[in-house]
């Protein structure tokens, strides 16, 4: 059976640039909410949200993270850049209009780079466009359209997505807190993501790292509702990218877990319910949310990032900003970090939800 | 729904604009409407197990981008509160969630943009190597419409042994151009 392997990660979070610095953030339980130096729009009524701490003269801050998330992949990936016969899958809103004010050019697009227009596919799932953009990669290149493809995306703070989440009440007056008892909504935040996937026998032949594989995924539109969570539906998304997967086992969860009561109390049911029939009574779900706001479209980029490093190191990072987690007999919600179980093979899960019925699950395999 | 020996095994156009002699589509009252009919149409030509859990590739590159339009213009309009159903249909998903869900559809969908229909026909030839996919192009009429812009809507199973050619995707798009629902 082929497998499409992850071998190069790189984000941009209000932590910084890199993966390090996400990484550090959550194992510290820090979060990098708080006033903003920038972002100025009159829609934003003292709420925290996420902001990338560094600029670059002349570039639009969506492409900038897009830019140096980009980089970042490639080098991990040990590519000096997207490969001439790629994939290249962008996520977002809507393609860039190359016209507007500058909240218009962080609402939209960002850019395509020039070299990659005439192979870039973009994918708009709301704020699961990450991991449908994931999904479509990895049917590309199973299907052997590709052996490589670059999944990528870039956001920033600005007024259309702010009114667009305050409209539907979703944005809390204080940071967002995953999985608290005392959450009240989400916080919003910026930054940039991008995954390098291969064909595993093309990344071992050039030496490249395949231990990591996104072995499943279920990605759905036609069975939610417009805004609201359900239970149900999440819980047989899980199972359908577990399915798909041939996964026997889940050692960890990324949750979606915004901080919303409603999409939070929902997952967590679903999930539980997971557990329940997978007989696991102490499974691990993190969200990085509270230390780094809510990403929209590239979250699950960020999501996957960490989910990495977790394998890797077999550590669970723990959820920034939890200090009182919803009871469970079967989830393990944590704010510091815990173990995952180290030299054996995992299995992780990356959920993630969006507007319009977009239900998403990544199953990733680690083999050390 | 149209048939031929030499084009996809199920194929229809839906549209809330004019219809003429030139292309055998249905009219239907709006977007959502023309949608769900076009797509049913294809999906009742397959097998109900497969069309369950068929894949969908939808292009949907110019309905993105004036559902992100509409929307700005709607934040920009002086004395209109957003509304939350402003934020959800900003959604390009938002095109097939009811449709999929009246019919219990399980299948993966990828909704994409930067994709012409040569292209995207591409892509889900290459996709459909496990099996049929279903591919819909959804062209909105009227750009500028703060409500339901219309639409001409393409659908065809797709199979990795097709060949026909893909300005059939493009079925109906000049001469139902420029009509409002």
């Amino acid at each position: 059976m082929t497998r499409t392997v992850v071998t190069g990660v790189g984000v941009v979070t209000p932590f910084g640039r890199g993966v390090g610095a996400l990484w550090a953030g959550l194992c510290e339980g820090r979060t990098a909410l708080g006033e903003p130096d920038r972002f100025r729009a009159d829609c934003r009524r003292g709420e925290p949200v996420g902001e990338v701490p560094w600029t670059v003269p002349g570039v639009p801050p969506k492409q900038a993270y897009l830019g140096a998330a980009l980089a970042e992949a490639l080098s991990a990936a040990g590519l000096p850049g997207v490969p001439p016969d790629a994939l290249f899958v962008m996520v977002g809103q809507a393609p860039a209009s190359g016209r507007g004010d500058d909240d218009l050019a962080d609402f939209l697009g960002p850019p395509v780079p020039p070299d990659l227009d005439a192979r870039t596919v973009y994918l708009t799932h709301a704020c699961a466009s990450g991991a449908f953009g994931l999904a479509f990669a990895r049917r590309a290149i199973l299907a052997g359209l590709v052996d490589t493809a670059v999944v990528a995306g870039g956001t920033a703070l600005n007024r259309y997505e702010y009114v667009s989440m305050s409209a539907v009440r979703a944005v809390s007056a204080t940071k967002a807190r995953p999985l608290d008892r005392s959450r009240t909504g989400i916080s919003l935040g910026e930054g940039g993501g991008a995954v390098v996937l291969e064909r595993e026998d093309h990344a071992r032949a050039r030496g490249a790292a395949a231990d990591l594989a996104v072995a499943g995924a279920s990605c759905r539109v036609g069975s939610g509702n417009a805004a609201a969570s359900d239970a149900a539906v999440i819980e047989d998304c899980v199972r359908a990218a577990l399915a798909d997967a041939g996964a026997e086992r889940l050692d960890y969860v990324h949750a979606h877990a915004t901080g919303t009561p409603q999409g939070d109390r929902e997952e967590l049911a679903a999930l539980d319910a997971v557990a329940t029939a997978l007989g696991l009574a102490d499974l691990p779900v993190d969200s990085h949310k509270g230390a780094t706001g809510h990403l929209l479209h590239v979250s699950c980029l960020v999501a996957v990032a960490a989910t990495a490093v977790a394998l890797r190191t077999g550590t669970a990072s723990g959820t920034p900003n939890l200090t009182d987690p919803e009871p469970s007999a079967r989830l393990r919600l944590s704010g510091v970090p815990t173990p995952l179980p180290a030299d054996v093979p995992t299995t992780a899960a990356v959920t993630s939800f969006g507007f319009g019925g977009n239900n998403a699950t990544l199953v990733l395999t680690r083999d050390p | 729904m149209s048939h031929s020996a030499e084009g996809p095994s199920a194929f229809a156009v839906g549209t809330t604009g004019r219809v003429t002699a030139d292309v055998a589509a249905v009219r239907y009252p709006s977007t959502a409407a023309a949608v769900t009919g076009t797509l049913d149409a294809v999906f009742d030509a397959l097998p109900p197990d497969v069309a369950r859990e068929v894949p969908l590739l939808v292009l949907a590159d110019a309905y993105s981008r004036w559902a992100a339009a509409r929307f700005a213009r709607r934040c920009d309009e002086v004395g209109r509160q957003v509304r939350p159903s402003d934020s959800t249909g900003l959604e390009t998903a938002e095109l097939v969630r009811r449709f999929g869900r009246a019919r219990g559809w399980l299948g993966p969908c990828f909704l994409v943009a930067r994709v012409d229909s040569a292209h995207g026909l591409r892509l889900a030839r290459a996709m459909a190597a496990r099996g049929p996919v279903v591919m819909c192009q959804v062209s909105p009429l009227d750009l500028d419409s703060l409500t339901d812009p219309g639409c001409v809507v393409t659908a065809a199973v797709v199979t990795a042994a097709d060949d026909w050619d893909p300005a059939l995707l493009d079925s109906g798009l000049p001469e139902m151009s420029g009509a409002r629902p």
